[in-house]
């Protein structure tokens, strides 16, 4: 019989999980735990229900240049908050596609970084903005970047006893843009085919790429990855048809996707050639507009 | 018997469902909402093997479980322990072999569900494996495993007529081609789902989704030998069923586990095994070669369908038999040679699914069609209204075409859609924008099978009047549609009027509602019904007023001799009573058939049919292969309407239906024959975002013998979604595509190889 | 654990097992039966009921976890006899037809119009973009809708 712990206060939660964590379910919301309840996808002894942490958990901050996200911060208050109208699009892009509405109620930052399934979106997106994870337990907190977060699928670098307390990440300087796109078969509801997230930064001209970082999912083992090599072949260069050409064989040959009944490999390269073409464009774009329009 | 003068007439009007608000304000009880005192919960074991023989079963364990009342295996039971609407060819509970993947083994019943879940672990099956045969080709291969000793092909049927080798002689031009379908799960929000008890009178009572009450009584009592006075089904409401629900689902797994516990048992599928045990779309192969004149004349025509039917033949042969109906379209063709070949698999288990095989008969032969127009370089509404049979004439299949005139209309309108105005450049260079046409026939009724149905009406004494029928009310809104028949027959009040629907304990049998057929027989039995109600009460109401009969006359729901004296059918009622007299008049209607049936086809040639002409407007992106519904215009001959917004309704419904068909959705199985794809995460039915703008026009049009002139409406909407989307997909970008779906993947690859598109975006 | 909960508007005690589903618990403590249940992955919306207002999945909660927190559910929509706007309008607009999906979808749209009065008809579509409906296509739903924000905008004239 599963028991379901429901603390009041992140201490108490901590020292909950101080012994036998292992034996411990977190839940955010439980927007992709429960649905794994009822199909016996997984039998918790225990679940350690976070929702009466809000006031401990639940914020957005942006200190000096550095954006802190609570880990019950949920996809709905991601979506209307004026924060992410700007540079930071591709959480909106996301969220606008994250599940359905109930769900966008629902679902919480930490729970999407604690399920790590190869279809949590918004975790390509923490790692092209080079996010940190803050882990919190009764010995103190500890620090984990997103990108070494995720170690298979479905499993991240958390300890038994740690809970995830807070993300955060520099707020993008104003030569820089956020993008994300997912293709699926639906245009909600939908497990996606593939996805992708973009941060990308312009030279002062605004001429040259000065910065990128390129973060996807599907990739076989069904983890979230860095495609470091097409990001250092794309650094320094002008955005042109032909490097955007190049580059897209560069990803090809870096990125091993997966197969599976909803799409071949083959065919989500394809389309990952295409989102990153489409998302180069759209941040330089939108850079080169914001530039001249002041924002 | 003259109608009478009508207060208003009922039919042609948008009355609201009879049912709407409990279904807004979530009082109407579903099947998955009933509960009684004392219920126990059933529980279905299933295969977990695709094909094997079962060396044996031990479920010794799984009784001695706490809460279990019940294990249940093939020894409990007494029947046949085989059913099948056609040919009763399916285990009740396997015993020797399984077929498919979530075949029933055994049932529980236990006082709650999780015990009752629980002791599926106590149950033991030892099997033998066999290879899995998972397609048409693999099934027909000389060597292949047998699924059943009888072989392989369930079924074979030939029609020809003319002579083909002149007619292809004589031809200018000839294609030859083959297009494969996919299969398609009904998807309804509510699973089968029912709650059967053993009444004081020692009757077995079932509440279970359904279409057809009936049908399941027969197949139950022989199944499991009890005599028919001992069981009543009942079918509403449900939550949906489009085909799914109208074979056997779970009607006798509940009945058995009710004789067995002789408690109130419920049993609800989960959406796992609704898409395991459940039905869906049979696949289809279908080789296709037509030849036409220069002058755009269709020459000959020659057929192979091939349909994967699964495991048992369930629908099979009737859905095989009208994708042959529709493979010459409605079109002038001399010579043809149209074979059919129904092929058991082990792909679950395929049965009835809105359209009934025209779906895939009609993506081939449209396709077909748009491809002869697109070389002769024809217009597409011409070319088919060139060769589009006129009443009188002899159609392919040698009978007198006699209701073709709607579909020339149809056609004739969409020749002034909105839509061939809107300009084909995309919104973005990779955006390419196509129009299609394709021209769908759907068959009313049962074909050459004598269908005689009947209805009742019931006039009460407090003034309302009863219509009782089995066409179950799955949402369709057969309830409101029946009623309106009967409103303006009577010229009673829509308000004084109530059903008692799909209950075989009250109901006649009206037959199933399927095959488009429900309005159309079901209405007419109800007409025929109220005839006799006022042939009956007639010279009740005469002796009433001290007259002579052929001095009164009806109207209104009222006998008149002259003004200011007149009886009302209620008043006649209640003197009728006070005799002993019954006030409930039971009518019949025998569907019209064609003169020239088809030796050994069972479904069609169908008398009557209904036309659909669909225009679709798509956006294919050539970087994703994404491809997009942006409108559809439907001109649609469904006879006379009789409730235009519900028939809106459905046209809406079959369309989007269509729409996911045609490119998001895809039953897939795995090389082991489990099903990858049975939930709404994983099989893509389409959202409210992914709907184009829908424009549906009905056709002046009246069917001579259906009631006030109406035909059927369910399924034709379906029939040319496939085959419009390719054809658009092909006036986009140039290619054709003879496979389903248009998911994705298939778009994109088919593009990047024969175009070697650039995908710089 | 011993939970309480206003539900429609009422203080309901209740001692539920830890890992009851939020609806499991209305429909089978509180035979609230109005709330469906379509799937088991969270992917339907049959279930959708509004917690503190806000559309949620039932079947993706545990009832333990509404606690102390009030609960909508369709039969709490309307007053007695008086449906709410947006039931009328799909009686009206004829928004549904085996209606097995329609509780979901009016608590959806019930809590998409307290956001937003007057939703243009895309953000009514993605507004109820988490409720799958398998039988009206859902044109006939996005009319009702329509009707019962031009009903309300009417209304405030």
């Amino acid at each position: 019989m599963t028991e379901v712990l429901m603390p009041n206060t992140l201490a108490e939660a901590l020292s909950m999980i101080s012994k036998d964590g292992h034996d411990v379910l977190i839940l955010g919301s439980g927007s992709d735990v429960i649905p794994r309840i009822r199909e016996r996808e997984i039998v918790p002894k225990k679940v350690l229900d976070l929702s009466g942490l809000g006031s401990e958990l639940n914020y957005i901050r942006i200190e000096g240049n550095v954006i802190r996200m609570g880990a019950l911060v949920t996809v709905r208050q991601i979506i209307d908050n004026e924060l992410f109208k700007g540079r930071l699009e591709a959480f909106l892009q996301a969220g606008r596609m994250f599940g359905g509405p109930q769900i966008r109620n629902m679902a919480t930052v930490g729970g999407n970084l604690g399920a790590a399934s190869s279809s949590e979106d918004l975790i390509p997106i923490f790692i092209a903005l080079d996010a940190k994870v803050k882990m919190a337990s009764i010995d103190g907190d500890r620090l984990v970047p997103v990108s070494k977060l995720v170690v298979a699928k479905r499993q991240i670098d958390r300890r038994p006893n740690e809970i995830i307390r807070e993300i955060y990440f520099e707020m993008p300087d104003d030569s820089s843009w956020t993008a994300f796109f997912k293709a699926g078969r639906r245009n909600s509801l939908i497990i996606d085919l593939i996805n992708m997230a973009m941060y990308l930064k312009l030279n002062i001209d605004g001429t040259k790429i000065e910065d990128i970082r390129i973060a996807l999912n599907r990739v076989r083992g069904k983890t979230p990855e860095r495609a470091y090599k097409t990001e250092e072949y794309l650094r320094g260069k002008r955005i042109e048809n032909e490097t955007i050409a190049r580059a897209q064989e560069v990803l090809d040959s870096e990125v091993q996707l997966s197969s599976d009944f909803r799409a071949s490999a083959e065919y989500r390269k394809s389309l990952d050639k295409v989102i990153l073409a489409r998302l180069i464009n759209n941040c330089r774009d939108r850079i080169v507009e914001g530039r001249r329009t002041g924002n | 018997m003259s109608e009478g003068q009508l207060i208003y007439s009922a039919i042609g009007s948008s009355s609201q469902r009879v049912d709407i608000r409990e279904k807004v304000d979530g009082s109407l009880k579903y099947f998955t909402d009933m509960k009684m005192d004392g219920m126990l919960y059933g529980v279905v074991f299933r295969s977990t093997v695709t094909h094997a023989r079962i060396r044996s079963m031990d479920v010794t364990k799984a009784i001695s479980m706490p809460g279990i009342r019940a294990v249940l295996t093939s020894r409990d039971i007494k029947g046949m322990n085989a059913y099948g609407v056609i040919v009763p060819d399916a285990p009740v509970l396997a015993y020797d072999k399984v077929r498919f993947y979530g075949e029933p083994l055994a049932l529980i019943a236990g006082d709650t569900l999780e015990q009752a879940e629980a002791a599926k672990d106590g149950i033991k099956v030892d099997y033998e494996p066999l290879p899995v045969i998972r397609n048409i080709d693999e099934a027909l291969k000389n060597d292949a495993p047998l699924i059943h000793n009888n072989g392989n092909i369930a079924r074979s049927m030939k029609v020809e007529r003319g002579d083909l080798a002149r007619g292809f002689k004589d031809s200018y031009l000839v294609l030859d081609r083959d297009y494969r379908t996919h299969m398609q799960k009904h998807m309804f929000l509510e699973t089968e789902a029912g709650l059967g008890y053993l009444d004081e009178k020692g009757v077995i009572n079932i509440f279970v989704s359904g279409q057809g009450a009936h049908s399941y009584k027969g197949q139950i009592t022989r199944a499991l030998e009890i005599p028919p006075d001992k069981l009543r089904i009942v079918n509403y409401p449900e939550g949906g069923a489009f085909g799914g629900k109208d074979d056997v689902t779970i009607q006798i797994l509940l009945t058995l586990l009710v004789m067995k516990t002789k408690k109130p048992v419920k049993l609800v599928l989960t959406r796992e095994e609704s898409g395991a045990g459940g039905y869906h779309r049979h696949a289809s192969l279908i080789h296709l070669k037509t030849g036409v004149s220069k002058d755009g004349r269709f020459m000959a025509n020659k057929a192979h369908i091939l349909l994967d039917t699964g495991a048992y033949v369930s629908f099979g042969p009737s859905v095989l038999d009208t994708a042959m109906e529709v493979i010459n379209g409605k079109y002038r063709i001399p010579n043809i040679s149209v074979e059919g070949t129904l092929v058991y698999t082990n792909n679950g288990f395929s049965s009835a699914f809105r359209g009934f095989g025209a779906p895939q008969g009609n993506f081939a032969i449209e396709n077909m069609v748009d491809e002869l127009a697109y070389e002769l370089k024809m217009d597409p509404i011409d070319f088919r209204l060139l060769n589009l049979l006129q009443e009188g004439e002899i159609n392919s299949f040698g009978n007198p075409e006699r209701d073709t005139m709607g579909a020339h209309v149809a056609l004739t309108e969409a020749k002034g859609s909105r839509l061939w105005k809107i300009s084909k450049k995309g919104s973005l260079p990779w955006i390419k924008v196509g129009l299609g046409v394709s021209f769908g026939v759907k068959g009313v009724g049962y074909g050459p099978v004598k269908d005689v149905s009947y209805a009742a009406v019931e006039v009460i004494p407090s003034g309302l009047v009863k219509a009782f029928f089995s066409n179950a009310d799955y949402g369709q809104g057969i309830n409101t549609g029946h009623l309106q028949i009967v409103a303006q027959k009577l010229g009673i009040p829509f308000e004084n009027l109530r059903t008692v629907n799909a209950d075989t304990a009250e109901c006649p049998d009206t037959g199933s509602s399927d095959a488009s057929r429900s309005t159309f027989t079901g209405g007419n039995a109800l007409i025929n019904a109220c005839d006799q109600l006022i042939e009956v009460m007639k010279p009740e109401a005469a002796r009433m007023m001290k007259v002579q009969p052929t001095e009164i006359s009806y109207a209104d729901g009222k006998f008149t001799f002259k003004e200011g004296s007149e009886v009302s059918i209620f008043d006649i009622a209640s003197f009728m009573a006070k005799e002993g007299k019954g006030t409930k008049f039971i009518g019949s209607f025998e569907m019209p058939r064609v003169a020239k049936p088809i030796e050994g086809m069972i479904e069609a040639p169908r008398f009557s049919n209904a036309y659909g002409v669909l225009l679709s407007l798509v956006e294919v992106n050539e970087l994703t292969g994404l491809v997009k519904a942006k409108a559809f215009d439907f001109y649609a001959d469904i006879g006379k309407v009789i409730n235009p917004l519900l028939a809106l309704s459905q046209c809406e419904s079959g369309l989007i239906q269509g729409l996911g068909y045609a490119i998001t959705e895809e039953l897939t199985y795995d090389v082991d024959g489990k099903p990858l794809n049975t939930n709404y995460t994983t099989y893509i039915v389409p959202s409210t975002t992914d709907i184009p703008s829908i424009d549906v026009r009905f056709v002046d049009a009246v069917e001579k013998y259906g009631p006030y002139g109406a035909k059927g409406v369910g399924e034709i909407p379906i029939v040319p979604v496939a085959s419009s989307l390719t054809n658009a997909v092909h006036d986009a970008i140039g290619m054709r595509f003879r496979e389903l779906p248009l998911s994705p993947p298939r778009v994109s690859s088919r593009m990047q190889q024969n175009k070697g598109i650039s995908v710089l975006a | 654990m011993k939970i309480s909960v206003n539900v429609n508007g009422r203080n309901v005690d209740a001692d539920v097992e830890p890992r009851k589903l939020l609806v499991d618990f209305i429909r089978d403590d509180l035979h609230l039966t109005g709330t469906h249940v379509g799937c088991d992955t969270s992917s339907c919306g049959a279930c959708t009921v509004l917690l503190d207002g806000v559309a949620v999945k039932s079947c993706t909660m545990f009832a333990v976890q509404a606690n102390n927190r009030n609960i909508t559910t369709i039969e709490g929509l309307s007053k007695g006899d008086e449906l709410h706007r947006l039931q009328s309008a799909f009686i009206e607009e004829g928004g549904l037809q085996c209606g097995y999906c329609t509780p979901g979808m009016i608590m959806t749209s019930a809590w998409l119009l307290s956001n937003n009065a007057a939703p243009t008809e895309e953000e009514i579509r993605n507004g109820i973009s988490g409720n799958l409906c398998r039988c009206t296509g859902y044109d006939s739903i996005i009319r009702s809708i329509q009707k019962a924000s031009s009903d309300r905008r009417g209304g405030r004239k």
